[in-house]
């Protein structure tokens, strides 16, 4: 496959904590991914709509409306969307999440490597998702 | 019975008719006998015409006289005797039916008789299981007041012990509740901190991508960021240790009014929020810590800010009722349900995303060490009223 035609890998990031977003968005966007972060699960839906995204790091506390809540409605949208789910409560049960098919659970502070590992592996399946060097 | 009658009326005939009778057929005989034998020669069937002619003249009436008339008439005394016997026998019917009725009447006398019996027997019996009863119960009074004296007697102790039991109970609850409020905050400082620690390990990460020399810009960005999630995790800390220490208010006479300005000065309003204040001119001279009504008062404003994301007014106003001095924050934010009212100045209980529920908590805290009160008036969707009530003389 010829290298032009390779989709740029998108992430939309969605946490109502603006550090957090936009560390999290800097760090994608230096590593060559199309990143666009928000900070409630309104905007997350909208952008959804608009845009094919590949993955999508969703806080399971949001202002508006539960982080798997908003997973169901995304993937009701686009089924495709990698949905990795982040908390700052280590008590939740990560099964929830899982079972409505979130790709994995991470609780906050976050390990970067862990995270793009896992962009790694599911873009290998995919090969239009890679990130553009 | 006719025959009898007969024979009864034969044996009633007196002998001497009888004999009469019997005779006079004895000398009709022989005067026939002899006037045959001295008259001509008669033919003999002119003989028994003659014979039974004069017989029969003379035997006929003698019969009739002696034996048919007493005949017949004992014969009509019979019949009238037989009728009255019919009689009689119905009279003995009739007396017998009554004798019947009166048997039963009086079997029925007597079947009464019984049963009166039976039941003067049984009530007998029923005073006796009474009396049995009352015996009984006398019994168990006597044994229940002997078990009331022994329980009095052991009273004192079971109170003791109760109020030993009731006072462990009491003090696990404490435990429980200051235990589950400890993980409650644990947890809710947990995810407080949590987030600017990921902002941190984020930097850290995107810090270490950098190039020294190419995002040098970027790389004083992220160290100013790195400094501002410190000081909120030092912020966080100091709240929760302000909230956890006793703090005795540090009174001395302050100018109510000038520290109100300064506070509102210290919290700017939103610019979709209109502030408006109201405050008695001429200084109200109160003894207050100026240090904790400022906290108080910051607390309040920043609410109604936060209960106003769209908008809307606050106005702070205070009013003096000579006994009670009176701030007033009235916001035109969402309001709150009745049913929260008595909840949200426990700490802890909050609605936000961010915060930790320690606001309203720490506010009645420290009005109460001012021997003053925080009350509340709210509507949903129209706004919610604050006032904090400080004595004059304190
Ligand atoms: N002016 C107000 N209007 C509407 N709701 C309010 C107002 N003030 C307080 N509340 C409600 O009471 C709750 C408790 O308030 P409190 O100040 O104790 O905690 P917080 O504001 O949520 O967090 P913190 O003050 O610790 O940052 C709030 O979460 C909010 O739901
Ligand atoms: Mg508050």
């Amino acid at each position: 496959m010829p290298q032009e035609t390779r989709e740029i890998t998108k992430v939309l990031i969605v946490d109502d904590d603006e550090v957090v977003r936009t560390t999290l968005g800097d760090i994608f966007k230096k590593r060559g991914y199309y990143t666009k972060t928000v900070g409630t699960a309104a905007e997350a839906l909208e952008e959804v709509k608009k845009n094919p995204y590949h993955f999508a790091v969703l806080d399971i506390h949001l202002p508006d409306k539960s982080g798997t809540d908003l997973l169901e409605e995304i993937r009701k949208v686009n089924f495709k969307i990698n949905c990795i789910m982040i908390t700052g409560y280590s008590e939740e049960s990560p099964e929830d999440s899982l079972e409505k098919g979130a790709k994995a659970h991470l609780t906050k502070p976050l390990k970067i490597e862990e995270l793009i590992k896992i962009f790694q592996r599911e873009t290998s399946h995919d090969p239009d998702a890679r990130p553009h060097l | 019975m006719i025959v009898m009658q007969i024979g009864k009326t034969i044996r009633q005939l007196p002998f001497k008719l009888l004999v009469v009778t019997l005779i006079s057929i004895f000398i009709a005989e022989i005067f026939v006998m002899a006037v045959m034998d001295y008259l001509p020669v008669w033919p003999p069937w002119a003989v028994y015409l003659f014979d039974s002619a004069l017989l029969s003249f003379l035997v006929f009436p003698a019969l009739y006289l002696f034996l048919f008339s007493p005949l017949t008439r004992h014969m009509g005394e019979s019949r009238n005797a037989t009728e009255v016997l019919l009689q009689k026998a119905v009279e003995l019917e009739r007396a017998n039916q009554d004798l019947s009725a009166v048997q039963k009447s009086l079997e029925e006398k007597v079947r009464q008789f019984k049963e009166t019996d039976a039941k003067l027997k049984e009530s007998q019996k029923v005073t006796l299981s009474l009396l049995d009863d009352s015996n009984e119960a006398r019994e168990q009074l006597t044994k229940a007041k002997e078990e009331l004296q022994r329980f009095n007697d052991t009273l004192e102790d079971k109170v003791a012990e109760k109020m030993e039991a009731l006072k462990a109970a009491q003090e696990k609850l404490v435990r429980t509740a200051r235990l589950s409020a400890v993980g409650q905050l644990a947890s809710s400082v947990a995810h407080e901190i949590r987030n600017p620690l990921t902002g941190l390990t984020n930097a850290a990460y995107f810090l270490e991508q950098c190039d020294p020399k190419e995002d040098c810009a970027e790389m004083k960005k992220y160290t100013g960021l790195i400094q501002r999630q410190v000081s909120l995790i030092n912020q966080i800390a100091s709240d929760l240790l302000n909230f956890a220490k006793a703090r005795t208010p540090k009174k001395e006479p302050t100018d109510i009014s000038k520290l109100i300005r300064e506070t509102l000065e210290k919290f700017p309003p939103p610019q979709n929020v209109r502030l408006s204040v109201d405050i008695h001119k001429g200084a109200h001279q109160l003894k207050v810590d100026p240090l904790q009504i400022s906290q108080i008062l910051g607390n309040l404003i920043t609410n109604a800010y936060q209960a106003m994301p769209k908008g809307g007014a606050l106005n702070v106003r205070t009013e003096n009722s000579g006994k009670e001095f009176k701030i007033v924050c009235a916001d035109t934010g969402c309001g709150i349900p009745k049913e929260r009212i008595p909840e949200i100045f426990e700490p802890l209980v909050t609605t936000k995303p961010k915060g930790t529920g320690l606001g309203l908590a720490i506010v009645r805290q420290l009005a109460e060490g001012h021997g003053g009160k925080v009350e509340v008036e709210s509507q949903v969707g129209k706004g919610s009223k604050f006032m904090l009530k400080l004595p004059t003389e304190g």
